[in-house]
């Protein structure tokens, strides 16, 4: 569908109010609800930009085992078993028997184990890249990092940062201490706490007195490690034949500064390990996500997203949603194999000049009844007036149609489990009878007039609202509006400071509670008039 | 708010528990495939129940549903796609023209974005986004991916209506028009399509590898 509604998470700014959704940099601002959190105790939206985010698990992605923290820095974030991934390609790797002996008769021998004739190699099922290539073979089909191990460990790179760790060890202690300060959550995997050093005197250390660092070899010397430009690279080059004879840099990306331009010299590369991550609310630091132990678990023991506490609003063009409904009937009935097109939003779409209603749906995810009342943000209108000093080329960004929503609070009824199940609207009216003689009140009101703005229709935990866009003559672009959404429910549980006994009336004072949200609706693309005359002969 | 998807009543057959099936796609071998309920195989679609393990004996290949072996509930797969996974966990979402290789086991809540190859052997970990071709790890999925899949399939399953208009009940699988679904068997390397490049090209080849099964059958 075109037509979208984004959430605000005032998390970037100081103010609560949103930018003007025409401006570019709005859309950082702005979240599918589902990929929203709710703090309970701050009482606000967070999302994935400001929660703070800690690792509860590591596991590598192809054989999914968990592995311990200890291990994962000693094995450098990477899969210490038998997952290698494609160093052309980066599919996993697979490993392989060689081809049993050939016995001479023209039939294959029988295999003399059931694993397969050493050597074993690593071999790529998408590209067809195999490690004998690069000289890579194994004794044996299991336990192929540890037998790389030796290989690696005395690379010029891995010798190098092993110096590099040495000459910047004393000073780490200081260095950590300052993170663990700076960002919450470090001080856990930190382990200076257990060298037991003052670090009042290593803060001290600045990087001024820091020793000068010499490296093993002699970075103008590196061309011989087969990078780092010079003739040696030059003869290569002249000498090409094919381009893909020399490694993209995306293929030499994981590899240190001394590794060949060649293709054929790439090594196959242990799998990063992937992290399970808990998250945090940036303001109380109360988890808002704390995933379940087991690494391919989708459960978690502690999930605060703002669905479950914001209603879900969905937008729709009912002009749209009737054409595309005649679309897939006129389908079924000719009987056609062809599924309905992706183009299909050109007729439907919004023609500048033209008037057209709207339908929010709005979903209420809690077990309480809510009310509702939605506002259009003015802003273009101010925004509009500041840039107006610019001239011709701000009168065009001034909002070319106007909205009109209705403004009078109305209710969404309750969630509750059963209307899952029961798609007859029958079920409607079991509900209690208080909300019951409110609902009916408020709707035979405007059910008489078949206006297009108001409440259209109640269903479940579903209310649906019309309104209605006015497009202007010149109008272009997008069809966007901010909305403000404040909904007032009853909350349950009183605020755990102030106690269980309270007197009544403190009661009936804490039994409302009201949230306020933006929201950016998108309508979708207008199609100017000369264009829209044009339009419907190109389907 | 969706627009409904209509199909005429005289193509698909519906069951008791609510799947419907067309009388356009290919079935093989339905004595080794189960159906969970409130499944919809679309026209065009071929099951193939009957790559099964060689030997005697009767065996479940292929089973969709609720008493899952194979594909889990909630499961979607795009139009075009050919799906040769070894298993296939609840919530997954496969888009269009997708090529899935054999002995891929794909976790619960993953993702294959649209127009991606995975190649044979693959694992796809829980609530990952993969993409490509080959399919890369592309970026971690929302906490909520398992209500979002479970909402949507429920809808498309309410959406998926006859054209006169029942009243039918929330859904649970759909394997679209022209879609591919193969449960492989361990086949010979030199069987293996070779190196394929594109959906395409590999759909093609995989397509001409079926028909030359089921004119042999």
């Amino acid at each position: 569908m075109v037509s979208n509604v984004l959430y605000h998470c005032p998390c970037l700014s100081a103010s609560s109010v949103p930018p003007p959704p025409h401006l570019e940099s709005s859309a950082y601002s702005f979240h599918p609800l589902h990929t929203l959190f709710f703090c309970e105790e701050c009482d606000a939206v967070r999302c994935n930009r400001c929660v703070s985010v800690e690792v509860s698990g590591y596991y590598c992605p192809n054989c999914l085992f968990e592995v311990p923290s200890a291990s994962v820095r000693a094995e450098k974030n990477r899969c210490a078993r038998n997952c290698f991934m494609c160093p052309n390609c980066r599919n996993t790797l697979s490993v392989v028997p060689s081809d049993p002996p050939d016995a001479g008769d023209g039939r294959l021998s029988a295999p003399i184990s059931t694993v397969g004739e050493p050597p074993f190699f690593l071999y790529c099922n998408h590209c067809r890249w195999d490690s004998s290539e690069v000289g890579i073979t194994f004794e044996k089909p299991t336990g192929l990092a540890a037998q790389l191990q030796k290989l690696e460990d005395y690379a010029p790179e891995s010798l190098e940062f092993d110096r590099l760790k040495e000459h910047f060890e004393p000073i780490l202690p200081a260095a950590s201490a300052a993170l663990a300060r700076d960002i919450p959550g470090v001080a856990k995997y930190t382990p200076h706490a257990r060298s037991g050093r003052p670090s009042g005197k290593d803060r001290s250390a600045n990087k001024d007195e820091m020793p000068e660092y010499k490296s093993r070899l002699d970075i103008n010397h590196a061309s011989t490690y087969g990078s780092g430009g010079g003739d040696v690279d030059v003869e290569l080059m002249r000498r090409l034949e094919d381009v893909s004879e020399i490694a993209s840099l995306e293929q030499r990306w994981n590899y240190s500064w001394s590794t060949s331009l060649e293709t054929r010299d790439l090594k196959p590369l242990r799998i990063p390990l992937h992290s399970k991550r808990s998250k945090r609310c940036p303001a109380c630091t109360h988890i808002l996500i704390k995933p379940e132990q087991k690494a391919q678990s989708v459960r978690y023991k502690i999930k605060l997203v703002a669905a479950n506490y914001l209603p879900a609003i969905t937008v729709a063009l009912p002009h749209q949603i009737e054409m595309l409904g005649h679309i897939s009937a006129e389908a079924a009935k000719r009987s056609t194999k062809a599924p309905v097109d992706d183009d299909k939003d050109t007729r439907g779409g919004l023609q500048a000049g033209k008037t057209y209603p709207f339908h929010m749906s709005l979903t209420n995810p809690l077990y309480d009844p809510i009310q509702v009342r939605l506002s259009v943000q003015r802003m273009h209108v101010a925004a509009a007036v500041s840039s107006g000093e610019g001239g011709t080329i701000d009168k065009a960004r001034r909002p070319p149609f106007a909205i009109s929503i209705p403004t009078t609070p109305f209710s969404v009824a309750p969630f509750a489990e059963a209307w899952e199940y029961e798609d007859d609207e029958e079920m409607f009216g079991l509900d209690d009878d208080e909300l019951e003689a409110r609902l009916s009140g408020r709707e035979k009101e405007p059910k008489p007039r078949s206006k297009t703005v108001g409440i259209l229709e109640k269903r479940a935990n579903v209310t649906v609202v019309g309104g209605e866009v006015a497009l202007g003559k010149e109008a272009r672009g997008e069809v966007k509006f901010n909305m403000l959404v404040a909904y007032t429910y009853r909350s349950d549980d009183p605020a755990p400071s102030e106690g269980h006994d309270i007197s009544p009336s403190k009661k009936a004072a804490l039994e409302t509670k009201t949230f306020a949200f933006y929201t950016v609706v998108d309508l979708g693309n207008i199609i100017p008039k000369e264009e829209a005359r044009i339009d419907p002969y190109d389907v | 708010m969706e627009p409904p998807i209509y199909y005429s009543r005289a193509e698909f057959i519906e069951t008791d528990t609510g799947n419907k099936v067309s009388r356009r796609a290919t079935i093989a071998g339905p004595q080794n495939i189960i159906l969970g309920g409130k499944t919809i195989i679309s026209s065009g679609a071929i099951i193939r129940g009957d790559l099964r393990r060689s030997g005697p004996g009767h065996a479940v290949v292929i089973s969709l549903g609720r008493y899952c072996v194979v594909v889990g509930d909630y499961v979607h797969i795009g139009a075009a796609s050919v799906v040769e996974a070894a298993t296939i966990g609840n919530y997954v979402e496969i888009g269009k023209n997708c090529i899935i290789g054999k002995f891929t086991i794909i976790k619960d809540c993953a993702k294959i974005a649209d127009n991606t190859v995975i190649p044979p052997n693959t694992v796809i970990p829980a609530l990952s986004l993969f993409s490509g071709s080959p399919g890369h790890f592309t970026e971690d999925l929302p906490e909520s991916t398992q209500d979002i899949v479970e909402v949507q399939t429920k809808q498309h399953y309410a959406r998926f209506q006859p054209l006169d208009r029942d009243l039918v009940r929330s859904s649970l699988y759909y394997v679209p028009y022209n879609s591919h679904l193969l449960v492989s068997l361990p086949l010979p390397m030199n069987l293996l399509p070779v190196n394929p490049v594109t959906p395409q090209q590999c759909r093609n080849l995989l397509l001409g590898a079926a028909s030359s099964l089921q004119s042999t059958l």
